[in-house]
């Protein structure tokens, strides 16, 4: 029987730890399997904001899907709030990410057929049949913030790959996630859109004390964060 | 490198997502090649049974009510010539009796009231492929198959045969008799004739199965008095033994063997020498003289006009019309009743006679107190009136008393009326009327002594005026000769010179080519139809199948669009690409296509056990057996590759259409945004409306029309209704997303069908059409209880359909009839009757699969069911002047084309024809006749028939005596009660009644089995296309696949995923279902409230496999689907 996921136990937990961490990916057909983290261990904080960084195919996503519980290590631990995320069961697991994460992708993925406020609001259902006024609030509150206040109400398909981006955050944040995740958030848009999203992250991370893990290619959105480490033969290296 | 070798690598490389458009092509095909396959199947069990029908027989004359000598060669056979040696690479030949009549066990247990007797001798047996050897050895009767099992007899069984007496003279003549026009037999059944043994002979085009009864032809003759004689006349070769070229060149030299080898004989013609009677003065002297007259009594006017043109110059012809009369009396009260006269020229009447003066004889001159110049009134029966037995009343002026011997005194003037002829008292009369008139005792000495001698002579003119009839206007032609031996060298050369102008074909003595005949009705009949019929059945299942290869080859595609939008980069055309991915469509249609003909070979056998044992009205219970032509496989694979190419050309010529950039694109995974053009058309919205309205409306108006309008009325509201309800939805899924402040998981549920709206609009579009009409096409099955008691209904308002085997003579609706049948009027209280002529052809009904050619024809009196308001008409001659279409029947007597009435179903069936269109008939002479068709009768039991007007079918058919079909209107609380007294009182007529709802049932249960096959197979379909729908969940899902995972990572739980997934596809499937049944149910409106109720034992499951299909597909391809999503979509390394 897993344990459910009960956060946060104490303050002087961090609030991220992977611990010697090893995953392999097993290509179909018999070729042999391809280590993508080997012996990977990293420690967040709360409030911090890192940046991981390295050459494609390096891992950097995996394990980003491994701090996110959408994924599972062949060795070692990944541990939030001090709970190996291993012994959680798919229910706890998803109330975990419902509850403790949010995630940001190089592409949007905002749902075509809903509108941007629906986008932003359609993580709550994953707990509740209805979202209630005062989410809504907080995400009419939030998209005003990203300034797409007057845009809440159009489809995805209206909007610039920037403004897309800026939903996808609010998104992520709607359920005031503990940890935020971010893989390749600014890969798919031009530099002004890209700087853009690098500060709205950073604000995020200053103003709603969200931690940021941000999984990049984008030397300068790195370096608006406050730690950079460097995914090296499987493993992180901080720079 | 080639583009060929592209192919074959493309076809390789995406051989495993190939695999669901090969079956799917196979399917089609498989449908298509079995459609053809069943229509092949009927063709050959129709053709078999054609064969079983008529063995060797291959060519036939059907002389009906016209005995000719049944010498070996029958009227073949030319005078005095040897009979024809057997030969088996050449013709037979058969003379066979055939007597309509009926049979019962002799314990009253069973009976059949329509049989065929057939007095056949051994010349018939080896016109079966497989002859008995012991038949008709010994007197009794073999009974075929058919009639053994309605018996329920066996060898060894006592039986009555009950079976008409050919008489001279028809039974609707005047001065025909009635006592002995059926004979009773007591028998024993001999054996069963298997339909090998030729059991099942039958010279018609029939479904049901002759009942045939076989006894010795000499054995029936005797005993119908008919010694010598036989009417139906069989060649036949032997299929196996006999070149179809040579079998041509032996049924033409029999063809032509008969016009110039029929004896006058064959005819029913006789010339004889009469001797002169002399008398001792000589003004009254009658020289010797040849006769030429006919068994028939009335000599038939192309025989007249032969007769009268075959003399010489020198001898010239005296034609005579000798009548019964009533009464020849004075104006002072005096009468002498049924007396003879003559009508004939000179030497009997003075040349210079007047029509309206008499010679009397002495007799009557002496018996009346008659003498020149007085008057003289003569009675008659009008020779047409059969039963009604109008009389007609005639004045003459007496021109002079002759006497009774001589010239005048000729008993022999008198036709051989059969029921007067050979009595030896008055009292013995058979004169087919009451004699109402009292016979005083010098009338019967006057017939002891002088027997028919006729007592006045009229001019032929007024004889011909008074009596002529449809049966012909002389008696007798007479040749007088100064001698005898010159009458008696006349009488060769009058016989040669009156043969030479009579033609058989006048007389209807033809040889028909039955086999060929019954070849071309098996062929040309419905199995050509059934063909598309049974492809319409299907067409779900085709549909489906198309659907499911079309959509596996466009995702398919799609899958490979990058792959086009490289080809397309690199400079390919799109024509080029476009015919490349066609080639390997068309290469997978051809591959699938094969397994496809296989397989629907086995669908054809499965088909075709259904219509043996589920769907076995619908082939009017034949029995069929599963054939397959090569040709058919071939062009039913065929059929289905190309419209499998036609599919797929569709898909591909979509997906070329997209530019370069989007395709790789869209290969490069990126998102699929629906842009969307924003508000839905206007027309969206009218439209709906509009339907709505018209539903509303129309569904108003539909129920004030009459019950059998309804249903179609009704299908037209439940199809607006659905156009509807399909339109709005589809507006509902292309409307602009509504501004909400809030979300909830239903509405979020909800959404995601408008992501892909023409995708999920075409869902519930197929669901739904499929539904409503597999459904309402329930509302089209036909209750032959509604309307039953209405005139203007299917049953005409009549409780019972009556076919006797031998004629009813007389009109029940009078006392005299009641009387004639020993009813006392209040037996049949509250009943009224109409009676049809009829003459036997080929059931034109539904029943019959084979194309009728010879179609059943009713003679009605048309006022009889214009007054009654009786039958309702689908369709009129626009041209018609009368107010009832059943007036258009009645037409002069001259007129070129004959009008008839048909049922609407018999008329586009079985006789293939339209209003205003013509048929070329024969009448009972085989003379060529011409019939319009002029109204088409709604359906109902009156299917199957030609009606044309009585007096036209006594003209043409004056042989067919009486009243064959009887149409019974009954009040409700009696019809059993008047059933009961009816079959009983007309028994000896083989009458047989059966309730007009059942009859209307029979004909319904073709029509209703159709609907229900289709619903069955339509099911199917429905089945096939839920399928379908699986796989248009699997690809919403895969194109989804990133936004399900964003739904994994924000916290949905996978089983939630799964069950958004399902929910939204479940909803598109029920709300398929719930439109499609509901629109369906205000179709079959009428159905559910007229208490018929809807065929739920055949719908219900197959709604519910549906639902239950599509729950299951939906749910396969969503946890498939949902299968490793998030990993997969979110790695973007």
């Amino acid at each position: 029987m897993f344990p459910a996921y009960d956060a946060p136990m104490s303050a002087s937990v961090p609030l991220l730890e992977i611990r010697r961490v090893t995953k392999v990916y097993r290509p179909p057909g018999g070729a042999p399997p391809i280590p993508v983290l080997r012996d990977a261990s990293l420690t967040v904080t709360a409030g911090e904001a890192i940046a991981i960084v390295g050459p494609s195919g390096s891992g950097k996503s995996t394990l980003l899907n491994l701090i996110g519980a959408l994924d599972q290590p062949d060795e070692g631990a990944v541990l939030i709030d001090g709970v190996a995320l291993s012994t959680l069961d798919e229910a706890a697991l998803a109330r975990f990410r419902r509850e403790r994460i949010g995630f940001v992708f190089q592409s949007h993925h905002l749902l075509p057929h809903c509108s941007v406020l629906e986008n932003v609001l359609v993580p709550v259902l994953a707990g509740k049949s209805a979202t209630d006024n005062a989410v809504e609030e907080r995400a009419r509150h939030l998209l005003q913030r990203v300034g797409l206040g007057d845009r809440m109400h159009q489809l995805p398909g209206r909007l610039s790959g920037g403004e897309r981006q800026r939903a996808a955050v609010v998104r992520a944040v709607i359920q005031k996630p503990a940890l935020l995740l971010a893989d390749e958030p600014t890969g798919a848009l031009d530099r002004a859109s890209a700087t853009e999203i690098g500060r709205l992250l950073t604000d995020l991370n200053g103003l709603e004390q969200v931690t940021l893990v941000v999984v990049t290619h984008s030397r300068e959105l790195a370096e608006q964060l406050g730690r950079v480490h460097e995914m090296r033969d499987g493993r992180l290296v901080q720079l | 490198m080639r583009s060929h070798r592209l192919l074959s690598r493309s076809l390789l490389f995406h051989l495993r997502s190939h695999l669901g458009v090969l079956l799917g092509t196979a399917v089609g095909t498989a449908v298509l090649v079995g459609a053809f396959a069943v229509g092949d199947s009927l063709q050959a069990s129709l053709r078999e049974r054609a064969l079983n029908r008529l063995g060797h027989v291959t060519a036939a004359y059907d002389g009906r009510d016209r005995f000719f000598e049944a010498d070996p060669g029958g009227p073949v056979q030319a005078e005095g010539a040897p009979n024809p040696v057997p030969d088996p690479t050449g013709p037979i030949y058969a003379n066979v009796l055939r007597l309509p009549g009926l049979v019962a066990r002799q314990d009253g247990s069973a009976r059949a009231n329509r049989i065929q007797v057939l007095g056949v001798d051994a010349a018939f047996l080896p016109m079966a492929p497989a002859p008995s050897t012991n038949t008709l050895r010994t007197e009794g009767i073999w009974l075929n198959a058919a009639l053994a099992r309605q018996l329920s007899a066996r060898e060894g069984d006592g039986v009555i045969l009950r079976l008409h007496k050919p008489g001279a003279l028809s039974l609707d003549a005047i001065v025909s008799p009635r006592d002995d026009s059926s004979i009773p037999i007591r028998t024993q059944v001999l054996g069963i004739l298997t339909d090998a043994q030729l059991g099942a002979f039958d010279l018609g085009v029939g479904q049901e199965s002759a009942l045939n009864a076989f006894i010795r032809l000499e054995t029936l003759q005797g005993l119908t008095g008919l010694p010598g004689r036989a009417n139906v006349f069989l060649v036949g070769l032997d299929p196996n033994r006999v070149s179809p070229e040579a079998a041509e060149r032996h049924l033409k030299s029999a063809a032509d063997a008969i016009q110039a080898n029929a004896t006058l004989a064959d005819f029913e013609y006789a010339l004889r020498a009469l001797p002169a009677r002399t008398t001792a003065t000589t003004s009254n002297t009658a020289p010797p003289s040849v006769e030429f007259s006919t068994r028939r009594i009335f000599i038939e006017r192309p025989a007249a006009t032969a007769a009268l043109a075959g003399s010489n110059a020198a001898v010239a012809p005296v034609p005579i019309l000798t009548y019964l009369v009533n009464q020849l009396g004075t104006t002072n009260g005096r009468f002498a009743p049924y007396s003879m006269v003559t009508a004939a020229g000179s030497p009997y009447t003075p040349a210079d006679m007047a029509d309206d003066e008499i010679l009397i004889n002495q007799w009557l001159a002496n018996d009346l107190g008659l003498k020149p110049g007085d008057g003289l009134m003569m009675t008659h029966y009008d020779a047409d009136s059969a039963s009604a037995l109008i009389e007609r009343t005639n004045h003459f002026r007496v021109r002079a008393i002759v006497p009774l011997s001589g010239l005048w005194g000729d008993r022999s003037l008198m036709p051989e009326f059969p029921g007067l002829a050979r009595a030896e008292s008055t009292h013995d009369w058979d004169a087919g009327f009451e004699l109402v008139h009292k016979i005083r005792d010098q009338d019967e000495a006057y017939w002891k002594q002088w027997r028919g001698t006729p007592k006045a002579f009229i001019t032929e003119s007024a004889g011909r005026r008074l009596w002529a009839n449809r049966f012909g206007d002389l008696t007798a032609v007479r040749w007088f000769h100064p001698t005898a031996a010159a009458a008696s060298n006349a009488l060769p050369i009058l016989r040669q010179q009156i043969r030479s102008r009579l033609a058989p074909d006048e007389f209807g003595m033809a040889l028909r080519p039955v086999r060929a005949e019954a070849l071309e009705a098996a062929r040309n009949g419905t199995a050509q139809m059934f063909t598309g019929m049974f492809i319409g059945f299907s067409l779900f299942i085709i549909a489906s199948a198309l659907l499911l290869t079309s959509l596996l080859f466009r995702f398919g595609l799609e899958q490979r669009a990058s792959e086009i939008g490289i080809l397309l980069a690199l400079g390919w055309t799109r024509a080029k690409v476009r015919w490349l991915h066609l080639r390997e469509g068309a290469a997978l249609a051809i591959l699938g296509a094969i397994p496809g003909a296989l397989l629907g070979t086995f669908y054809a056998r499965g088909f075709v056990w259904g219509l043996n044992h589920v769907w076995n009205d619908a082939v009017a219970g034949v029995s069929l057996r599963y054939e397959a032509t090569a040709a058919s496989i071939v062009i039913g694979a065929a059929a289905g590759i190309v419209v499998a190419v036609a599919t797929l050309a569709l898909a591909v010529r979509h997906l070329a259409r997209r530019p370069a950039r989007e395709l790789l694109n869209e290969g490069a995974g990126g998102l699929v945004d629906e842009q969307r053009s924003g508000t839905p058309a206007r027309w969206l919205r009218i439209v709906p409306i509009a339907c709505a309205v018209g539903a509303i409306g129309l569904a108003l108006a539909a129920t004030r029309l009459p019950a059998h309008q309804q249903p179609g009325a009704f299908f037209g509201v439940g199809a607006l209704a659905l156009t509807a309800g399909i339109l709005a939805l589809r507006r509902r899924l292309l409307a602009p997303v509504p501004v909400t402040s809030g979300l909830t998981r239903s509405a979020f549920t909800w959404r995601a069908p408008s992501r892909q709206p023409t995708r999920s609009a075409a869902t519930v579009t197929l669901l739904a059409s499929a539904t409503f009409l597999i459904v309402s096409l329930a509302a089209f099955k036909l209750d032959a209880r509604l309307d039953a008691s209405r005139r203007n209904g299917p049953t005409g308002g009549f409780a019972w359909w009556g076919e006797s085997a031998l004629p009813i003579l007389k009109d029940l609706n009078t006392e005299a009839g009641l009387d004639a049948y020993s009813l006392a009027p209040g037996q049949l209280a509250g009943a009224s009757f109409v009676a049809a002529r009829l003459r036997d052809g080929d059931d034109a009904s539904c029943l019959n699969l084979s194309l009728s050619q010879r179609p059943r024809i009713l003679g009605i009196h048309p006022r009889a069911l214009a007054e009654r308001g009786a039958f309702s008409f689908a369709a009129v001659a626009k041209d018609l002047a009368v107010t009832n279409a059943w007036l258009a029947l009645e037409a002069p007597a001259g007129a070129v084309e004959i009008p008839a009435i048909a049922d609407a179903a018999s008329m586009q069936w079985a006789l293939k024809k339209k209003i205003g269109d013509t048929l070329d008939l024969q009448d009972g002479q085989g003379r060529p006749f011409r019939v319009r068709l002029v109204a088409a009768v709604a359906q109902g039991i009156l299917q199957g028939n030609l009606i044309i007007d009585e007096r036209a079918f006594t003209r043409l058919f004056p042989a067919e005596s009486g009243y064959r079909v009887l149409l019974v209107e009954a009040p409700a609380n009696r019809a059993a009660d008047i059933r009961a007294v009816l079959s009983r009182a007309l028994e000896d007529t083989g009458l047989a009644l059966t309730s007009t709802v059942d009859r209307l049932d029979r004909f319904n249960a073709v029509q209703n089995t159709y609907i229900g096959t289709f619903q069955v197979l339509g099911g199917l379909g429905l089945l096939l296309g839920s399928v379908g729908l699986g796989i248009v969940v699997l690809r919403n899902v895969h194109e989804r696949r990133a936004e399900l995972a964003v739904l994994r990572a924000v916290g949905f739980e996978s089983a939630t995923v799964r069950q958004l997934v399902l929910r939204e596809h479940m909803a598109l499937v029920l709300l398929g279902l719930g439109m499609g049944t509901a629109t369906a149910a205000l179709a079959v409106f009428p159905l559910l409230s007229n208490g018929s109720g809807l065929p739920w034992k055949t719908l219900l499951p197959t709604l519910a496999a549906v639902a239950l299909n599509g729950v299951a597909f939906t749910w396969i391809a969503t946890r498939y689907a949902c299968r490793g999503i998030v990993i997969d979509a979110l790695r973007g390394e």
